[in-house]
C-alpha cells in the first residue's frame, strides 16, 4: 500500500513547474564574474615601465616599535592599510598576538598611528577565535596573518586565516568588515563582524591562506591573493566588488611549491606576482598575467634568493616598484630592501635589518600614506617593528 | 540584480551568514539522522527516524560544539547530500511496514550514476591539490555550470518518465535538481554550485555504493 498526496499523473508536471522555477531563479540571479583593470596605477605609469628614467631613491626618515597588545609576548605577520580618508589616523597596522605562533590564545592585535600625537596607539585585540567561531557557527582552532583593506564605502575589511582540525595546512580564510564606515577609525575597537569563509576549495575548503595586501581595481573593487598549502603550493586570486563582495576566484597549478604571492600591476593587463619559493634553486618565483590575472604563466625566477620567507612588494604612486625580503644566505636575521622600475631587474639591496644569526626580521608589509613608505615586518618574533621612508628630496617632484 | 531576493547577498555569489547557519544546521541534522536511522532498534521505520530527528536537534540545541565541531573538521554538506537524505526519510515514511526493507534491485544504470559521482569526485579533488592544469571548482561560480546541470536534471527526469526506467531514477534526478533550485535561491552552502552538489561525503558514499554492486556483481556470478 503505498499513501499519494497526488495522482501519479500530476507528478512529472511538478516536476516541470520546479525545472521552469528554477530556471527563471537562474536567469534573474546570473551575475557572471567580471576582471577589471587595476587603478593601482597613474597615468604614467605605463611610460615609467619602459622608460629609462633615474632609479627611485627612498630616504630613510623613522623607525620604532608598534604597541604590543597586554599579555602577548609573540608577534607575528604584519599587514598594513593606509587610511587616506581618515582625518586623524594615517596607518593601520594589524597582527597576530598572543602567548607564540597558533596558541589558542592568539588573537589579532590593531594599532593606528597618529598624525596628531605622531605615534601608535595602544594596540587593541579586535579578532578572536571564539568571536569569530561563534558568527559562524563553526569552530576555529586558530587564527593568524590579518590582511585589511578599505571598500568603496570606506569601510574595513580583514580577512584573517582560520585553522581547522589540524595546522596551518588546515586553514580556510575568514572574511569580517566593519558594519558600517566610521569617520575616524576607533583605535579600540573598529566594529568588524563576521562575513563567512571565502570558499576557495572543494575538499572541505582546506588549505587556503591569505598574506599580503590586495591589489585595488579600476571599478573600487580588488584582487586578494591567496594560496594553497597542504602538498603542492601553489597561488590563488580572489576577485571582490567594490563593495567587498566576493566575486570569484582563479587559480595557478602551474607552480608548485610557491606561495605567499605579492601583486604587482605593470599597467592594466599586465600583472606581476612574486612568490615565497620552497624550491630547490631557491629563488624568487615569479608568474605573469597578461589580460589582468585571468590567466597565468610561470616567469623565470628572480636571480634573488628565498629560502622558504614571505617576499612583500607594492607599487609607488611614482610608477617604481619597492620589494622586500630574506636573503637565503642570512636566512631571516636579515631584511632587505629593493627598487625597480620595471618590477623585473631589481637594484642592488639596501639592508634594513642585520641582526645576529638566529634572529628574525620577516614577513615584511608595505603601504604608501601622508606621501611616505611605511614598512612593517615581525621582530624576533616578539614584536612588530616599522620604518617610514620618504622619496629622495632631490627626486621629488620629476615626472 | 538580487534585490527580489534579500538573502542573497547583491551581485555576490555568497550566501548571508544567516543561510549558511540555517544550511549548516539542516544539513548535519539530515546527514547524522540519515546515518543513525539504522541503528535505532524499532521496527517501523518512520519512529526511527523520527526518534533520530529529535534525538539530534535535542543534541544540537543542548551541545553548541556539536555543530561547531562538525563545522570545524568537515564544514556544512552539500545540498545533494541533504536532498537525498530528506528524500530517503520521505520515501521511509512513506511506505508501508511491508515495504521497509525493500531493496531497490542494483541495475548497471544505478552503478553508472555512482560511478559519476565517484569520477567527479576524483576529478574535484585532484583539481584541489593542483594536479591539474584545469580550473574546474572555480567553474562552480559561473552560471553556465548550473544551466548545464539544470539541463542534465531535466533531461535525465524527462528520459525516467519517457523510458519508466522506475522510481530510483526520478528520485535522484528530482533531488539533483531540487539542489540546484535550492542553490539558485540560496546559493547554500558556500555559494560554490560544486560543494552545493557534490560534498566530500556523498563522494566517499558513492565509493561505498560502487563497492557493494561490484560485491553483489561478484557474489551472483559466484552462485551462477
Amino acid at each position: 500500500m503505498r499513501k499519494t498526496l497526488l495522482p501519479a499523473s500530476l507528478a512529472p508536471l511538478l516536476w516541470l513547474a520546479l525545472g521552469v522555477l528554477v530556471a527563471t531563479g537562474l536567469l534573474l540571479t546570473s551575475s557572471p564574474m567580471a576582471v577589471r583593470r587595476p587603478a593601482a596605477l597613474p597615468e604614467a605609469a605605463n611610460s615609467l615601465a619602459a622608460s629609462t628614467a633615474a632609479p627611485t631613491e627612498l630616504e630613510f626618515e623613522a623607525r620604532g616599535s608598534i604597541p604590543q597588545p597586554p599579555n602577548a609576548p609573540a608577534a607575528h605577520a604584519s599587514n598594513l592599510l593606509a587610511l587616506p580618508h581618515d582625518p586623524e589616523y594615517a596607518l593601520a597596522a594589524f597582527w597576530f598576538a598572543g602567548s607564540k605562533e597558533a596558541a589558542l590564545d592568539v588573537g589579532i592585535a590593531m594599532s593606528l598611528w597618529s598624525r596628531s600625537l605622531n605615534a601608535w596607539t595602544p594596540a587593541a585585540r579586535v579578532v578572536d577565535r571564539h568571536q569569530v567561531g561563534a558568527a559562524l557557527g563553526k569552530g576555529i582552532l586558530r587564527i593568524g596573518n590579518p590582511v585589511a583593506w578599505l571598500d568603496s564605502q570606506h569601510r574595513l575589511h580583514v580577512f584573517v586565516v582560520g585553522t581547522g582540525l589540524g595546522g596551518w595546512a588546515a586553514s580556510r580564510v575568514l572574511h569580517l568588515r566593519q558594519s558600517q564606515a566610521q569617520t575616524s577609525m576607533d583605535a579600540s575597537q573598529p566594529g568588524l563582524e563576521v562575513v563567512g569563509q571565502l570558499p576557495l576549495g572543494w575538499l572541505w575548503n582546506l588549505s587556503h591562506l591569505v598574506r599580503h595586501a590586495p591589489l585595488p581595481l579600476a571599478d573600487g573593487g580588488m584582487v586578494l591573493p591567496v594560496y594553497f598549502e597542504l602538498g603542492a603550493k601553489y597561488p590563488v586570486f580572489a576577485w571582490f566588488n567594490a563593495d567587498g563582495k566576493f566575486q570569484g576566484m582563479r587559480k595557478f597549478t602551474g607552480i608548485k611549491q610557491a606561495l605567499q604571492p605579492a601583486l604587482l600591476a605593470l599597467d592594466g593587463d599586465h600583472w606581476l606576482a612574486l612568490l615565497r619559493s620552497r624550491n630547490q634553486d631557491g629563488q624568487i618565483g615569479v608568474i605573469a598575467s597578461s589580460d589582468g590575472g585571468k590567466v597565468w604563466q610561470r616567469q623565470a625566477a628572480l636571480p634573488l634568493s628565498n629560502d622558504d620567507s614571505a617576499v612583500a612588494a607594492m607599487r609607488l604612486p611614482d610608477g617604481s616598484f619597492v620589494m622586500l625580503r630574506n636573503p637565503s644566505e642570512r636566512g631571516r636575521s636579515q631584511l632587505l630592501m629593493h627598487m625597480s622600475q620595471n618590477g623585473q631587474t631589481w637594484s642592488a639591496p639596501q639592508i634594513l635589518e642585520d641582526g645576529s644569526e638566529g634572529s628574525e626580521y620577516s614577513y615584511p608589509a608595505m603601504s604608501w600614506s601622508d606621501d611616505r613608505l611605511w614598512l612593517s615586518y615581525t621582530s624576533l618574533r616578539q614584536g612588530i617593528a616599522w620604518q617610514r621612508w620618504r622619496i629622495r628630496a632631490s627626486q621629488q617632484g620629476q615626472p | 540584480m538580487n534585490d527580489w531576493l534579500p538573502w542573497l547577498s547583491n551581485t555576490s555569489p555568497l550566501p548571508a551568514l544567516a543561510v549558511q547557519q540555517l544550511f549548516h544546521a539542516a544539513g548535519w541534522l539530515a546527514l547524522l539522522s540519515w546515518a543513525s536511522v539504522s541503528f535505532v532498534p524499532v521496527q517501523d521505520r518512520r519512529w526511527r527516524w523520527l526518534v533520530c530527528t529529535v534525538f539530534w536537534t535535542v543534541m544540537m540545541l543542548s551541545w553548541d560544539g556539536l555543530l561547531s565541531g562538525l563545522g570545524l573538521a568537515f564544514q556544512t554538506p552539500g545540498l545533494l547530500t541533504l536532498c537525498l537524505c530528506v528524500s530517503a526519510a520521505w520515501r521511509d515514511t512513506r511506505s508501508s511496514p511491508a515495504r521497509l526493507f525493500y531493496t531497490t534491485r542494483p541495475t548497471p544504470v544505478n552503478a553508472l550514476v555512482w560511478l559519476i559521482i565517484a569520477a567527479l569526485g576524483w576529478l574535484l579533488v585532484t583539481d584541489n591539490f593542483g594536479w591539474l592544469p584545469l580550473n574546474i571548482y572555480p567553474t562552480g561560480f559561473s552560471p553556465g555550470i548550473v544551466w548545464l546541470a539544470w539541463a542534465l536534471a531535466m533531461l535525465w527526469l524527462f528520459l525516467a518518465y519517457w523510458l519508466d526506467t522506475g522510481e530510483w531514477h526520478v528520485q535522484a534526478a528530482g533531488c539533483w535538481l531540487l539542489a540546484t533550485g535550492l542553490f539558485v535561491f540560496t546559493r547554500a552552502p558556500d555559494g560554490n554550485a560544486w560543494v552545493a552538489w557534490l560534498d566530500p561525503w556523498l563522494w566517499l558514499f558513492a565509493h561505498v555504493k560502487l563497492l557493494r554492486l561490484w560485491w553483489h556483481q561478484r557474489s551472483r556470478s559466484n552462485h551462477s
